[in-house]
């Protein structure tokens, strides 16, 4: 490897980082990202932070509170390089998911003389040198504490795997980083139905892990299985070096060692298969052009039993946009970040609190689809425009994918409750009836409030939906979805009689019809408006 | 590609009558008059924001004067804009396409909003995708297309329907010449068969070769409308080996191109 060669891809990358966030901005931001200005700004953060934390620690320790600071303390101590790493891995991949241009000079490195592991060790460092500020914020921060409160060796050993966890973290995003591009070469200009569906699922993954890592009841879940005898932590990797210091304060040496070791292990590890990786997805990979000479033939589908010609059309359009889209992952991945998060927060109750939560998950992610539906045409809305469509072919059609994605996460959710849950298979069964019907009018009422309140801008990213919009849709489909819901909820929740609760269900479904009639008639007439000129 | 229509010629097909928009303060068209004939192609020249978009966008129902009126095929548009639609193929000035999808998707879309039938949709998006060359990606997403291939698409789409108006913006942007040979043709033979053609173009020399009458626009205002002998005369040339692109200067006040390249090009 040649350092220097590394050092110049390092600042090379940095550089791009720095000045492609910055374009378009005033010239005071261009002015203040550099990287001496970085450097400057670490220097800062590390006298502030290490000075006050030392002023706070003398100030505590001087109190009645000490002993009670002690445990907290701690604590902090045991999960830094863990939320170091998590950290850094959570700003990688937004940079990551929600840009492009950021890494626009990786290309030219392709044609460049320079090796996978040169470059993924300068990416790396690169990563390491722009959010350098979040582990010298954490470790100065924690420095003072630590020394005040007798926790020397144990920040000092926790500092030590913080590099490690770093490495990890930014060995993770090369992998991910290689995996993406090899990806984005592949599914953005070929089509491939097995591209799109690993796509959709890592696309998926991705974002569960990046919420759930977000979530904060998922690090007071974690802490509070780290304990002495760390339990079962040792499954999860990315809380090895807190074991290892949770085992060096509790006197335990040898597994301190162990975990310490395993720690530096899995860096090497994740660092040899993000060079893997790269080597082995290095861009640009080699076309992967299908020359077809099969004659188009359409096929006929049973949906052309239930919609017209047009609306069908519009329907299949939306589904695959969906699907393809990179900036549409996002509402896919909502009711699995949703369900994470149900499971991960502690007292959630399992799969009996999911039978209720799912029809909130059903509501908002149906809702989400439906709302983005008419502004993520984009400047593509033309082609409706110049089109011979009915307003009425124009609602149904842009409100069949949410009701069939809404429907799908009806039938997985209450699928995994009638498995695993201990509630009666009837009331399963209701509630996932229900569940569709929410499904439908969720999509009804978020196509009308897309259609009232589109956002058809494209750049600097796609928004879908007016800042109104956004503001009012989740308040009206709560109000709404309530009091659709209301009798089927509580007729289960104050255990009524079976006939009672059927009747409930009943109500519930009479309110579900009306109330998706009436915004499909709304919706009808906001299409006719919007459809009178072109908007943009 | 077998293209007939119905329709006898001699009968007009487009009318404009004291079209006006104004954007805020800018007037995009002002007191705008002409008509079409069935199978005439009429070509619309101008400079950047003359109005010819806005006329085309208007003719199609997708912009709404602010006065005048405008029948396609004896439909207003503003009232009418589905009977229109039903009719009238456009391809914009920059095609805004689906980049999710595939060429043949695309095709198939559009097809499927026109309401054809599947054995005729078959038959004609093949007949399209050979008649362009694009078979061999018809099944590539269109974010991978060139601009060439995604004009192809777009004009591909604009005749599937096999509309009696045709209305071009800029149609020829960006195509290689045997496919912009290739298009000049079905234009003219089309225009044949009676469909009324309307496009715009910076290429004079397209302009020039075929069509049969020219409207040049200037500031939202026509400057001068007719036949290439009738624009020769306006131009008040004398001459008759006069090129558009003369006339074209001349009418539109531009003439005075060799006094700026001078600047320009002064050291």
């Amino acid at each position: 490897m040649n350092f220097r060669k590394v050092w110049v891809v390092t600042k090379s990358l940095l550089l791009s980082q720095l000045r492609a966030t910055s374009v378009g901005k005033s010239s005071f931001r261009s002015l203040i990202r550099r990287p001496s200005i970085l450097a400057i700004l670490d220097v800062v953060v590390m006298v502030a932070a290490g000075g006050l934390s030392y002023l706070a620690a003398r100030a505590i320790a001087g109190t009645t509170y000490s002993s009670a600071f002690q445990p907290l303390i701690q604590n902090v101590v045991v999960i830094l390089p863990a939320i170091i790493l998590g950290i850094i891995l959570l700003m990688g991949l937004v940079l990551e998911v929600s840009s492009g241009a950021q890494f626009a000079s990786s290309d030219t490195v392709n044609w460049l003389p320079v090796t996978a592991s040169e470059y993924v060790t300068a990416s790396a460092l690169s990563l390491l040198l722009y959010y350098s500020v979040i582990p010298i914020a954490a470790l100065s921060a924690t420095f003072s504490f630590s020394i005040v409160f007798g926790l020397g060796p144990a920040w000092l050993l926790a500092a030590i795997l913080s590099l490690f966890s770093v490495v990890v973290a930014t060995s993770v995003l090369e992998i991910l980083r290689a995996i993406l591009n090899r990806f984005s070469s592949s599914f953005y200009k070929r089509g491939g139905k097995a591209a799109i569906v690993l796509r959709i699922v890592s696309g998926i993954l991705v974002l569960v892990i990046f919420q759930s890592l977000f979530y904060p009841t998922v690090y007071e879940h974690f802490l509070g299985v780290i304990t002495p005898n760390f339990g079962p932590t040792w499954f999860v990797p990315i809380l090895w070096s807190s074991v290892s210091v949770t085992s060096l304060i509790a006197g335990n040496g040898s597994t301190a060692v162990l975990f310490a070791l395993l720690t530096v292990a899995l860096a090497a590890v994740l660092f040899s298969v993000a060079i893997f990786a790269r080597s082995k997805y290095w861009v640009p990979m080699q076309p992967t052009i299908t020359i077809s000479s099969a004659a188009y033939s359409p096929k006929s589908t049973f949906a052309s039993v239930i919609l017209n010609q047009a609306e069908l059309a519009i329907a299949k359009k939306d589904v695959r946009g969906l699907l393809r889209r990179r900036e549409m992952i996002r509402l896919l991945a909502m009711p699995f970040v949703f369900l994470a998060i149900s499971f991960l927060s502690p007292g959630s109750g399992g799969f009996s609190f999911t039978s209720y939560f799912g029809f909130f998950i059903v509501a908002l992610s149906t809702l989400f689809i439906a709302i983005s539906g008419i502004g993520a045409e984009g400047r593509s809305i033309i082609n409706l425009y110049q089109a011979p469509l009915k307003t009425r072919d124009f609602v149904i059609g842009k409100s069949t994918t949410p009701i069939i994605f809404g429907s799908i996460f009806a039938a997985a959710i209450y699928l995994l409750v009638a498995i695993f849950s201990r509630s009666q298979p009837f009331q399963t069964g209701i509630f996932f009836l229900a569940a569709i019907g929410i499904a439908l009018e969720m999509a009804f009422l978020g196509t009308l409030i897309g259609l009232r309140f589109p956002n058809f801008s494209e750049s600097p990213r796609s928004q879908f939906i007016s800042q109104s919009g956004s503001l009012i849709a989740v308040p009206v489909a709560a109000i709404v979805g309530g009091i659709s819901l209301s009798p089927l909820l509580v007729t289960t929740i104050f255990n009524f009689a079976s006939s009672y609760r059927v009747v409930g269900f009943g109500a519930s479904v009479a309110i579900i019809l009306v109330a998706s009639f009436l915004s499909f008639k709304f919706a009808e007439s906001q299409a006719t408006k919007l459809l009178s000129q072109l908007p943009i | 590609m077998s293209y007939t229509t119905p329709s006898p010629l001699n009968e007009i097909a487009v009318t404009v009558e004291r079209i006006s928009k104004s954007y805020g303060t800018v007037w995009a068209l002002n007191g705008v008059n002409t008509s079409v004939k069935r199978g005439e192609i009429r070509g619309l020249l101008g400079a950047n924001g003359s109005g010819k978009s806005t006329l085309m966008k208007i003719l199609l129902g997708l912009v709404k004067p602010d006065n005048g009126r405008v029948t396609v095929l004896g439909y207003d548009p503003a009232f009418q804009p589905i009977l229109v639609r039903q009719n009238v193929g456009y391809v914009p000035e920059t095609p805004r396409l689906y980049d999710f999808l595939t060429g043949v998707e695309y095709l198939d879309f559009v097809a499927d909003l026109h309401g054809i039938p599947a054995e005729t949709k078959k038959q004609r998006i093949n007949e399209y995708l050979s008649a362009f060359e694009l078979q061999s990606q018809a099944n590539d997403l269109l974010s991978g297309y060139s601009l060439g291939m995604r004009q192809k698409i777009a004009i591909s789409a604009s005749l599937i329907h096999r509309p009696e108006v045709l209305i071009l913006d800029e149609a020829l942007n960006g195509l290689d010449p045997k496919t912009a040979k290739i298009v000049k043709d079905t234009l003219v033979k089309l225009a044949s068969s009676g469909v009324t053609v309307i496009f715009s173009t910076h290429v004079l020399e397209i302009a020039q070769a075929i069509c049969q009458r020219i409207t040049i626009l200037n500031k939202g205002a026509i400057v001068a409308e007719g036949t290439m002998s009738e624009l020769q005369v306006l131009a008040s040339s004398g001459t008759t080996d006069q090129s558009l692109e003369d006339i074209f200067l001349s009418l539109t006040g531009t003439s005075d191109v060799r006094a700026i390249v001078e600047e320009l090009t002064t050291r």
